[in-house]
């Protein structure tokens, strides 16, 4: 892959950083549309007056002395008067093209206003239109199964219409993250679907949900390219908009599917779950609380080259993937970095998803992303916390977080921590095809997208790629704001030429890094003062770098002494 | 408008200057809100944001110009409201008017 050409244009790069955000003060800019409304009504009324005044029979007042007015200066005249009026009132900018200008303005606002708000209703529209075709998938199942039933004999035809439509959803994801023949084959029986004609109906929006889900199956093999279609936000609300719609008729229990979702763009093959596993994975499961966890240190490493900008944090994150990687625990690491001066700065990397299902020792399991996307404290960012809190570090130490999928979503989290902020400087926070807003889930039911509150003090970095929906999980359309710049790239620059890539590919940690070398060095202000924090905290070659790693493992409530 | 005469207006010059009162009530009254909406230009950080201040800041300007000519248009009313004053005094001073 290395040897791979890559292009080097740099057309798809988008940096929405402060100044480049579509988000924008709706309210804020609404309000002040109103104002100029009001403002445009007054221009108006003045001009009237002035209108009236220049018309005014009064103004013959004096015109009809006998004698001229005893002064020679045409400012103490009538023409004076006229003059000063016809100034007001046709001199550039005339106040009646002043008032036309703020009625534009006005209007303008308003569509401004609504820009932001006509994505997010785009965002909301695609959650119903996958609301429709969940519900029409799962009509189609149990007619399936109904049939499958007859012609094979008694079985449950429900149980079979949810093992088929589990099974194509959860295979089709297995396929494309591990290319399991077994995934591959549930992922036939969801591409039957449309071949055999039975769920065509209309999703709204001009769209079939055959062609819809034509073009889902398409995008989880790598067939198509996300964002052709749909942006990453659209992709994503279908996706839960078919868990929702389909909930109903199944009574399926909301969670498997939940991060099912969530889990295709998993990297490395680690998914397991496979057609003859659904049925035992699909029992009710408790995705909230905490587990406690066992913190292991397992290799220091010394002297080491620090990193010294975002993409050496990505690779960093990357390390945290080792090849021949425990399944059952996830591994983190921290690194201190001693400056010249003695100044210390401490470095904390996350590892995203390793297990669609639940684990019971594994903290990157499904309810650990449903904790993490909804701004809750995982297993893994308890052990991070509990290191760096241990740490025998002055107060006020920089510290900078990296992650990659829910490892970035831990990162940010964790840079939010009371008690992180009272003993650190956490300067930087970078992450990689994460979701970076929140997602509302009350209960089982997933609400939609919630906007995080983030510390002023802190730079956030966010990389994700087009092809990667994983970053949209959030359904929220990437945010720029004065400390938190969003980097937005296509993966296919970075991977081979001519090839379809699978979410999986764009969604790699190893992609990210690809990426993160590619635009670093670009000239972009949020992205020069972002460097310019984290050159700050990490700094150049001879500085002492201490890398600490470790395993981190949930405890299991029947292990517990 | 500051009308310091030596005579009490006339209904005529009075009509005028409710006309022109009324102009530049509702002149500032416009640049009050011009300036209450560039207030809230201040947290608008997006390029489309950023673009629509520039644009509500350059309104406020024209509307500052048009204030300060309407505010020409008193200057020029009160002169000559005093020059009429002025004639009215001589007229009655030299006998041809009560």
């Amino acid at each position: 892959m290395n040897s791979t050409p890559t292009r080097a244009d740099t057309d798809d790069i988008a940096i929405i950083g402060s100044r480049t955000s579509m988000k924008i003060d709706s309210e804020s800019i609404e309000t002040a549309a109103k104002l100029l409304d009001r403002a445009a009504q007054k221009l108006e009324n003045s001009e009237n007056a002035l209108n009236l005044l220049f018309r005014s029979p009064a103004f013959s007042f004096g015109a009809n002395f006998p004698f001229d007015l005893p002064t020679g200066d045409p400012a103490l005249t009538w023409r004076g008067v006229e003059n000063a009026i016809e100034d007001a009132r046709f001199s550039p900018p005339t106040i009646a093209a002043v008032q036309s200008k703020t009625v534009e303005l006005s209007d303008l606002l308003v569509e401004v206003s609504h820009r932001y708000a006509d994505q997010e209703a785009e965002i909301a529209a695609s959650f119903e239109r996958g609301k429709k075709l969940g519900r029409g998938m799962a009509r189609a199942l149990v007619k399936l199964a109904a049939e499958y039933a007859a012609t094979n004999g008694p079985s449950d035809p429900l149980s079979t219409a949810r093992t088929y439509f589990l099974g194509s959803l959860l295979g089709t994801h297995a396929a494309i993250s591990g290319g399991d023949m077994r995934g591959v084959l549930a992922g036939a029986v969801e591409a039957s679907f449309p071949m055999t004609g039975v769920i065509v109906n209309w999703l709204g929006n001009d769209e079939n949900s055959t062609a819809v889900l034509q073009h889902i199956v398409a995008v989880l093999t790598g067939e198509e390219a996300l964002g052709g279609r749909y942006t990453g936000e659209e992709f994503a609300a279908i996706l839960y908009g078919i868990f929702e719609g389909a909930k109903g008729h199944f009574q399926v229990h909301s969670y498997l599917f939940m991060h099912a979702v969530m889990s295709p763009a998993l990297a490395g093959g680690l998914h397991t779950l496979v057609l003859s596993e659904i049925d035992a994975v699909a029992q009710a499961a408790d995705l909230t609380g905490l587990q406690e966890v066992a913190t292991t240190r397992v290799a220091t490493i010394s002297g080491a080259d620090p990193p010294q900008n975002p993409a050496d944090l990505a690779q960093r994150v990357a390390d945290q993937y080792p090849e021949n990687g425990d399944n059952r625990a996830s591994q983190i690491e921290v690194e201190t970095l001693t400056h010249f001066d003695g100044t210390q700065a401490v470095l904390g990397f996350f590892p995203g998803m390793a297990h669609a299902g639940l684990h019971k020792t594994h903290p990157n399991d499904a309810k650990g992303n449903v904790q993490a996307v909804q701004g809750l404290e995982t297993e893994q960012t308890l052990a991070m916390k509990q290191i760096l809190l241990d740490m025998d570090v002055p107060q006020g130490t920089d510290l900078v977080l990296s992650g990659h999928s829910k490892g970035g979503m831990d990162a940010i989290n964790l840079s939010t921590d009371p008690e992180i902020r009272a003993k650190f400087d956490v300067v930087l926070v970078t992450t990689f095809g994460s979701p970076t807003e929140l997602l509302k889930i009350d209960g089982l039911t997933i609400k939609g997208p919630q906007e995080r509150g983030l510390p002023a003090a802190t730079e956030y970095l966010n990389f994700s790629h087009r092809e990667d929906f994983v970053p949209a999980l959030d359904m929220a359309p990437p945010v720029g704001r004065s400390n938190q710049t969003e980097i937005v790239t296509d993966a296919a620059k970075v991977l081979e030429v001519d090839v379809p890539h699978a979410v999986a590919d764009a969604h790699s940690m190893d992609t990210y890094v690809k990426t993160a070398r590619r635009v670093i060095g670009l000239n972009d202000p949020d992205l020069n003062r972002v460097r310019k924090v984290g050159a700050a905290a990490l700094g150049g070659p001879g500085i002492i770098s201490q890398r600490e790693v470790y395993r981190v493992e949930k405890i299991p409530p029947d292990r517990k002494e | 408008m500051n009308h310091i005469l030596c005579y009490a207006p006339t209904a005529q010059q009075q009509q005028l200057l409710d006309y022109f009162d009324a102009a530049q009530r509702e002149m500032e009254a416009a640049l009050d809100l011009y300036r209450r909406a560039l207030a809230h230009t201040k947290t608008w950080q997006s390029r489309a944001g950023e673009a629509a201040a520039r644009e509500v800041g350059a309104g406020e300007t024209n509307v500052w110009r048009c204030e300060q000519r309407v505010t020409d248009v008193g200057g020029a009313l009160q002169r000559h409201f005093q020059a009429e004053d002025a004639a009215r005094h001589y007229l009655q001073t030299a006998g041809l008017a009560s």
